[in-house]
């Protein structure tokens, strides 16, 4: 039963994966726009229009080129940057680590602000505590991550000098306020949906059963409240992803993080399509196979998870 | 609803109200020119005359906030409305007679959830080029999947409660029980939707203007303008303020009217 559900779960992320290949082509190449005046510039003749069709294939059918494309992506080959003239694939490469970097901090911060904290408190029983901390969350995720990127730098930065204005990838503590930054989102979810799911489970009539037994409401809550509050908030942080990884492009160019995110920045300044289109593969095929990992990991403790969508 | 939320409802429908209203007639306004360059009195800070500073070219901040909002309200208010209609569309066609097209529905509705286009709306408006109008078609042929999801689980809700079946009985037509029996009860949950599509078209709209990719550069935008003012960060702490400010504020308002017209909407069901 198991292995049929992780085949299946591997056949969908192989579908997604060439679906998103496909949207990429489509929006590079076949979308009302002329690639070829666009990477020339307006300035370009008609000659140098046709001879550069020619050599990149663009007066081919669209099958073709389509076809060739996806041949291309199956070698990793993701074409030039036509600003910098190198591979796709090694500015992407070099890059990618800065990027990996801040969203392994702040699903750490996330894993401690959205799960360790508010458990901590539920066990330590402060209701005060739990609404407030709960509240910060809220507030904080109301503004969306450019605006928070900005408002940290200028308090911590610009006012109390805490942090250089410039971004040091050297030192550790630099990257604590970008990576709880990128966390608020979905840290006030997850604080949100904890608390939610572990209130609908007291109230539950196997709880009280187990209060006449004689738990302690801390037994309780471990014992049957966290198991049932644990998944939905998991699953709530897996549907948001695409949210939280494309809030590393904000937070990676207001505190001036050379990743992937200020990759992208570059390539719109100066529309390098073909980082664009590389860009949109690696990320949004990195969001597919996170989440779908993360769902995984929910059937893995929950079975009746599977699908499970909400 | 409690007295304080009902208060804080109201402040926010007064502040969107406000804005909606001073971007429609932003233009016979008594409004300096947002565009006029005054570089002798580039970079000051807020004080009598300019209230919330000038920027790095001396233009007033407040008009150009003003004048911004024009252009960012009509975009989300575009693509939210495409997003609602598309959903109601799709999503009521769907519950509504079920079946193959429920089907076809759900397949595209899972394609669309398990692709993250967000991702791709930057690679989108970077090749068609940016336009009021390619932004709200973009933002809004992506963005309709919630909306499609609601709309249809209302709808299969309501063609099982008996004044449903009853019209039906009655030998109605479709299109007659379509719209004068589902429309009706959809109301409350389309204008929750719309506010909460609009909370996301902003936040991606801003979004995509802070990175460049909205109106050109003499026109203001929210986003554009939260760029200038990271530019300026150290220099002049008031771009940055304001305009986060304001985004933040309308972001929030939009949140508290969602908030409400969704509480709301649970009570009248009962």
């Amino acid at each position: 039963m198991r292995w049929r559900a992780l085949r299946r779960t591997i056949l969908r992320l192989l579908a997604t994966m060439w679906l998103i290949v496909t949207i990429a082509f489509f929006c590079a190449y076949r979308l009302p726009g002329d690639p070829a005046r666009m990477i020339l510039g307006q300035k370009a003749t008609a000659e140098s229009l046709e001879d550069f069709r020619r050599k990149t294939g663009l007066d081919q059918p669209a099958a073709v080129q389509y076809l060739r494309f996806v041949e291309r992506v199956l070698r990793l080959d993701l074409g030039d940057s036509l600003v910098q003239r190198r591979p796709v694939v090694s500015l992407i490469a070099e890059r990618g680590g800065q990027t990996a970097t801040l969203v392994g901090v702040s699903l750490a911060v996330l894993a401690l602000c959205g799960l360790a904290v508010p458990i901590a408190i539920r066990l330590a029983r402060r209701q005060v505590f739990q609404v407030v901390y709960s509240s910060c969350w809220t507030a904080l995720a109301i503004a969306p991550p450019y605006v928070l990127s900005i408002v940290a730098l200028l308090c911590f930065a610009a006012w109390l000098g805490w942090i250089p204005v410039t971004f040091d990838p050297g030192r550790p503590a630099a990257w604590l306020l970008p990576a709880v930054v990128l966390a608020a989102y979905p840290a006030a979810i997850t604080v949100r949906l904890l608390n939610d799911q572990i209130e609908q489970t007291l109230q539950a009539p196997y709880v009280t059963a187990a209060r006449a037994y004689g738990y302690t409401e801390q037994g309780i809550l471990i014992r049957f409240a966290l198991p049932n509050a644990i998944t939905p908030a998991l699953a709530a942080f897996a549907n948001g992803m695409a949210f939280f990884v494309t809030g590393t492009f904000f937070v990676e160019v207001v505190f001036g993080i050379g990743g992937l995110g200020t990759l992208a920045y570059e390539a719109v300044r100066n529309k390098d399509v073909p980082v664009l289109v590389g860009l949109s593969i690696v990320f949004a095929g990195a969001i597919c196979a996170i989440s779908t990992g993360l769902q995984a990991l929910l059937f893995a403790l929950d079975p009746r998870s599977e699908g499970h969508r909400e | 609803m409690s007295n304080s939320r009902r208060v804080l409802a109201i402040l926010a429908s007064g502040w969107v109200a406000l804005l909606t209203l001073s971007s429609i007639f932003s233009t016979w306004l008594p409004l300096p020119d947002p565009l006029a360059v005054d570089l002798g009195r580039a970079l000051s800070p807020p004080g009598m005359g300019h209230w919330m500073g000038t920027d790095e070219l001396g233009r007033d901040l407040l008009v150009r906030l003003v004048t911004a909002a024009r252009a960012t309200l009509l975009i989300t208010a575009g693509a939210a409305a495409l997003n609602v209609a598309l959903g109601a569309l799709l999503g009521g066609a769907a519950g509504f007679f079920g079946g193959w097209l429920d089907d076809v529905l759900s397949f595209l509705v899972d394609l669309f959830w398990s692709v993250p286009f967000l991702v791709f709306v930057v690679l989108i408006i970077s090749v068609t080029g940016v336009s009021p109008l390619s932004l709200i078609l973009t933002i809004g042929l992506i963005n309709w999947v919630t909306a499609a999801r609601v709309v249809r689980a209302e709808t299969a809700r309501l063609r099982g409660l008996d004044f449903v079946r009853t019209a039906q009985a009655f030998g109605f037509s479709h299109a007659a029980v379509l719209t004068h029996e589902i429309l009706p009860n959809l109301r409350s949950t389309l204008m929750a939707l719309a506010a909460f599509s609009a909370i996301e078209v902003l936040t991606l709209e801003t979004g995509l203007a802070f990175l460049g990719l909205s109106l050109p550069a003499p026109a203001p935008t929210w986003g554009g303008l939260l760029a200038e003012g990271l530019t300026y960060l150290s220099a002049a702490w008031w771009m940055a303020v304001f305009t986060a400010g304001l985004i933040t504020l309308t972001l929030a308002s939009l949140q508290v009217l969602s908030r409400g017209i969704d509480a709301a909407r649970l009570l009248e069901r009962r």
